[in-house]
Formats: structure tokens, C-alpha cells, sequence
């Protein structure tokens, strides 16, 4: 399944596609949670709802 | 992987990466208003009401407040009251906000105010137009 496929399914519900995803951008999600070298645990809370939203409202 | 699929992914990176930096904004801004407020009212709970009085009387918390009357009349109020009153008034806090800074109901937060205020405009006389 591509990226393209992954990202319809995720935004249908699919939550295996959700976590698919979700584990590529991970990396990313924990670097964005660091401020000055200290990981923020509430920060990265946060930006795991943003990170589904943007699934949601993200137009292919 | 072809370039359309690649394509999708770049727009769809670019597009988490952009609500990820308006969030961290929001967030930000966020962080330090609950900061400020707890420096400004850190252990204002912990204290026993009349130093709670005291502490508003020495003008640590009404920072803004000019008028004696008035500081008279908050310094009455009970910790929480007071705190409500003096968050949306001099901190621009809006009730929903403080709602969910002191961790209760907006419709408590909105009778607590209206409460506040009419006990404070009744303390300074009906005659008083501060509000």
C-alpha cells in the first residue's frame, strides 16, 4: 500500500493505516517535543492530537 | 515510489509540519500565561484568608489597582472570588480560559464573577462607577 492509499485509509478510520503513518512521523512528532534538549512530555500529547487532525482536515 | 505518491507526502509533511509550528505558537503562549499565573498566585490558596486580605492590602496581588476602596472591597473576597475577578480584569483572562486554568465549570467561573462584582460594587457604594 503506498502513502497515498495509507493516508485515504487513515482518513476513513482505519486505525492500523493511522498508526502506519503515525510510525514514519514519529521521529519527527518527538524532535518537534524537545525545547532546549528537554523532551516535553505535554507538548508531545498535544502534537500527537495535532498530528491526527491533520489526517482529518488534510486534503489530497 | 512514484513521484505523484511522493508528491502527496512532501504537501502532507508540509502540511503537519505547518500545524505543528501554529500549534507549538498557541502552546507556547499558553505555557507561560499558566506560568505568570502561578507566579502571581502561586500559594494565594494556601494562605489563611486574613493573610490572603493582608497580602491584597499590601498590594502584591493588585498590581494595577488604584483605587483604595476598591482594593478594600477585593481584599474581602474570598481567594478563589478574588482571583477570578482579578484574572479576567487585570490579566485579560476570559472566563473560558479561566474556567479551564482553575480546572472548574464556565457556568461556576460566570456565577462566581457576576457574584464577585456585585459584592464589590456593593462594598464601594451603589454611587461607584469603577466597573
Amino acid at each position: 500500500m503506498n502513502f497515498e492509499q495509507l493516508l485515504i485509509s487513515a482518513k476513513n478510520g482505519n486505525s492500523d493505516a493511522k498508526a502506519k503513518i503515525f510510525d514514519m512521523y514519529m521521529p519527527l512528532l518527538i524532535k518537534e517535543s524537545l525545547e532546549n534538549r528537554v523532551f516535553d512530555e505535554d507538548l508531545y500529547q498535544e502534537l500527537q492530537e495535532v498530528f491526527l487532525q491533520a489526517i482529518k482536515t488534510f486534503s489530497i | 515510489m512514484d513521484n505523484q505518491e511522493k508528491i502527496t507526502q512532501y504537501r502532507f509533511t508540509a502540511y503537519l509540519m505547518k500545524s505543528i509550528a501554529n500549534h507549538k505558537a498557541r502552546y507556547g503562549k499558553k505555557k507561560k500565561r499558566l506560568l505568570d499565573a502561578e507566579e502571581l498566585f502561586g500559594d494565594f490558596n494556601d494562605l489563611l484568608p486574613e493573610h490572603q486580605a493582608q497580602y491584597i492590602e499590601n498590594d502584591i496581588y493588585s498590581e494595577g489597582i488604584q483605587n483604595a476602596a476598591l482594593e478594600k472591597a477585593i481584599a474581602k473576597l474570598k481567594g478563589r472570588d478574588a482571583k477570578i475577578l482579578l484574572l479576567h480584569l487585570l490579566e485579560d483572562y476570559s472566563l473560558k480560559e479561566i474556567a479551564a486554568l482553575l480546572n472548574i465549570k464556565y457556568n461556576s467561573v460566570l456565577s462566581i464573577y457576576a457574584r464577585a462584582l456585585k459584592k464589590v460594587k456593593d462594598e464601594m457604594g451603589d454611587n461607584n462607577n469603577e466597573f
